[in-house]
């Protein structure tokens, strides 16, 4: 057990429990739950690779950056951190609720979807209009920072014309100053419990288009991966109940002529993330498996030339 | 034991650190592993240490994962070359096994910050005791000689100076009282009886169980990981310790006359029934009488010999760590995940348990009867 996390284990009193949680390579999370209580006390992060622990540091800057809004924004509180040579510690205060599922269909997110859509567009709102980035660039730096990354990766993907796309969008489009975004919104860190009850995750935080959550949120939606590429049509091309509720909500967000360079700077950071070129390393597996899984979306942009979403 | 843990001083767990681990001579004095050779006034000789190794007593007979013979292959390769290419070449089944870190995983919940002291009862070839022995000062007790054998050249090579390989089988060997934090027993217990065929094998549980918690600091924890009798993997006809399918299911004295007809399974000691598991009521009341008190359990969703993921037999833990494992196809399957979040069908059925226990008293330390040697 890690010092930090005995010390703070040592402190609870009475039946308590340590539950491992779903972590990636090299790193280990753990709730621990106090006698009684349905919610875990606190949350710990270990890392113990590089990659981990810078990601850690980003986390725990981000939860300091948020901490005067913690309880509007429904996010988790630095409660103690220890960084070695060999680890880093983060630990958190514990969220309470749990994940939700829908199914999406094309004739739009009814239900639990829908409302749990409608609550994290609301978020998001609240979220841009409390915090401020924590860089200041404009959405056009932020698309030649990306299009450069792209540029660099070693392997033939992402296909390096996304960067040219990138740049064609970000040619025509007007200088707006980025957004925060948490950067890896998806229903696998929303807790709901009678509503929205919590954000958790925090290590993607940075500046990013405003559309960034809204997509990252509805593109990670609980679908099979085979339904993948028709949801994603469905979501921004097609003229269905879906796009047109999507576009509603991206209208809250951003003005339309800003939607495409919102949409394929969403998209080049995505990638780049799933290419391994962000702050979380991927193994060649999952690489494989997101090449496998965007390539169908990314031809079938290509030969519509990169068309604008919701138009 | 959290509140003694909390106050135990960082100085009075530096001064545990840094004496030494001692036997216990049947005279009672202390004998620390500190010099090549376990002489004690009295006139005992303990054992030795050669080549990094520390024998003490006579070796249990050989069992193990593989032959003897390849096993003596593997040792005579690990003497001419490095223990992991020679784990590659000889037994390339195995060196998963031997290789894979998150053997230890199980660290991760178990109350001991990094630099107590150890002790791991059956390390086997030492996947455990080497990861852990990283952060901790870590003895290994091994009784089977060849593998104590491979464990000490692994430490060797690997330049581990805080793992002490000891080659001694646990009913044989006397450690001073209350001088290690945390105590291992990974998939040892239920093979308890064979070693010691004094009585029933609960029995014999108990007083290896009782010897433990003798050598438990105050404030230690021991690391218990065990089959299921009834578990899922039984149900479904995996091999019990038997060597037959079903063993476990049936009462003690079928599963007796059961074994009887059956060639002894991994090794010649394996005679009879002897390898009792339990349901986790029965390790309860098992552990009760040992005066252990269980502080966390866990099913081990892998099995114990891969301790990822462990599920925590409490409810609210238990309910959380279900929802955040991502989704489950099929809309009925996502219902049933969420519904099946009751512990006592983890206690029913899970496959392996993994309990961290603490003295439920403070241990009083028994004299050695006297027909029980250190120096057999």
């Amino acid at each position: 057990m890690h010092e930090l996390v005995w010390r703070l284990w040592s402190r609870e009193t009475g039946k308590k429990a340590l539950a491992p949680l779903p972590a990636d390579p090299g790193q280990v999370t753990l709730a621990c739950f106090g006698a009684g209580g349905r919610d875990p006390v606190w949350i710990a992060k270990i890392a113990r690779d590089a990659a981990g622990r810078q990601r850690l540091r980003q986390e725990r800057a981000a939860l300091a950056q948020l901490a005067p809004w913690r309880t509007q924004l429904l996010a988790p509180g630095e409660l103690d951190w220890q960084e070695t040579e060999a680890d880093a510690c983060l630990i958190e205060s514990g969220l309470g609720g749990r994940l939700r599922y829908w199914r999406t269909r094309r004739d739009g997110l009814r239900g639990h979807g829908g409302e749990l859509a409608e609550s994290v567009v609301a978020w998001i709102i609240k979220f841009q209009s409390l915090v401020a980035p924590p860089r200041a660039v404009s959405v056009r730096e932020l698309a030649a920072e990306y299009a450069a990354a792209l540029r660099s990766s070693p392997g033939k993907w992402p296909p390096p014309d996304w960067a040219d796309a990138l740049e064609d969008a970000s040619a025509g489009s007007e200088p707006r100053p980025a957004a925060p975004i948490h950067g890896d919104l998806w229903f696998g860190n929303c807790l709901w419990r009678e509503g929205l009850s919590g954000i958790t995750d925090w290590c993607g935080f940075d500046a990013g288009s405003p559309l960034d959550d809204l997509l990252s949120f509805l593109i990670k939606c609980p679908a099979r991966p085979r339904e993948r590429h028709s949801l994603f049509r469905a979501y921004f091309f097609e003229d269905c109940a879906l796009m047109r509720q999507t576009r509603a909500w991206a209208a809250r967000l951003a003005p339309p002529p800003a939607w495409r360079l919102c949409f394929y700077l969403f998209l080049a950071r995505r990638l780049r993330w799933e290419a391994g070129l962000a702050n979380q390393p991927r193994s060649e597996q999952e690489r494989a498996d997101a090449r496998a899984e965007w390539t169908p979306t990314l031809a079938w942009l290509r030969e519509r030339r990169f068309p604008a979403p919701w138009s | 034991m959290s509140a003694t843990h909390a106050n135990l001083s960082p100085a009075e767990a530096n001064a545990r650190q840094r004496a030494p681990v001692a036997l216990r001579c049947a005279c009672g004095r202390a004998l620390p592993l500190r010099r090549n050779e376990l002489l004690c006034v009295c006139g005992r000789n303990l054992g030795a240490r050669q080549d990094g190794l520390w024998r003490i007593g006579q070796p249990a007979p050989y069992w193990g994962e593989v032959e003897e013979e390849r096993m003596a292959d593997l040792l005579s390769v690990c003497r001419r070359r490095n223990w992991r290419s020679a784990a590659k070449k000889v037994l390339p089944e195995l060196a998963g096994y031997l290789l894979d870190a998150r053997r230890a995983a199980f660290i991760e919940v178990l109350p001991l910050p990094p630099g107590r002291r150890l002790l791991e009862i059956g390390a086997g070839m030492g996947a455990i005791s080497a990861e852990l022995a990283r952060d901790y000062d870590v003895v290994a007790m091994e009784g089977v000689r060849e593998r104590a054998e491979f464990l000490a050249l692994r430490a060797a090579q690997d330049g581990l100076e805080r793992l002490q390989v000891i080659c001694a089988d646990w009913h044989l060997i006397r450690f001073a009282p209350s001088q290690f934090d945390g105590i291992i027993m990974n998939g040892v217990l239920e093979w308890v009886g064979l070693g010691d065929r004094a009585g029933s094998p609960r029995a014999a549980q108990l007083r290896f169980l009782r010897r433990a918690r003798e050598w438990l600091a105050p404030d230690g924890v021991i690391y218990l990981a065990i089959e299921n009798r009834f578990g899922l993997p039984v149900l479904r006809g995996s091999r019990d310790h038997s060597g037959l399918p079903f063993t476990s299911l049936l009462p003690r004295w079928a599963a007796r006359l059961a074994c009887a007809f059956w060639a002894p399974y991994r090794s010649g000691a394996n005679r009879g029934y002897r390898t009792y598991t339990y349901s986790y009521g029965g390790y309860r009341r098992l552990l009760e009488q040992a005066e252990l008190k269980i502080e966390q359990s866990y099913v081990c969703p892998l099995g114990y010999n891969l301790p990822v993921g462990l599920m925590p037999l409490h409810p609210a833990a238990l309910r959380f760590q279900k929802a955040r494992r991502g989704m489950a196809r099929g809309i009925l399957w996502r219902a049933a995940r969420r519904r099946l979040n009751w512990v006592w069908l983890y206690r029913a059925l899970g496959g392996d348990f993994a309990f961290v226990l603490s003295a439920a008293s403070p241990a009083s330390v028994v004299a050695l009867p006297s027909g029980e040697r250190n120096d057999a």
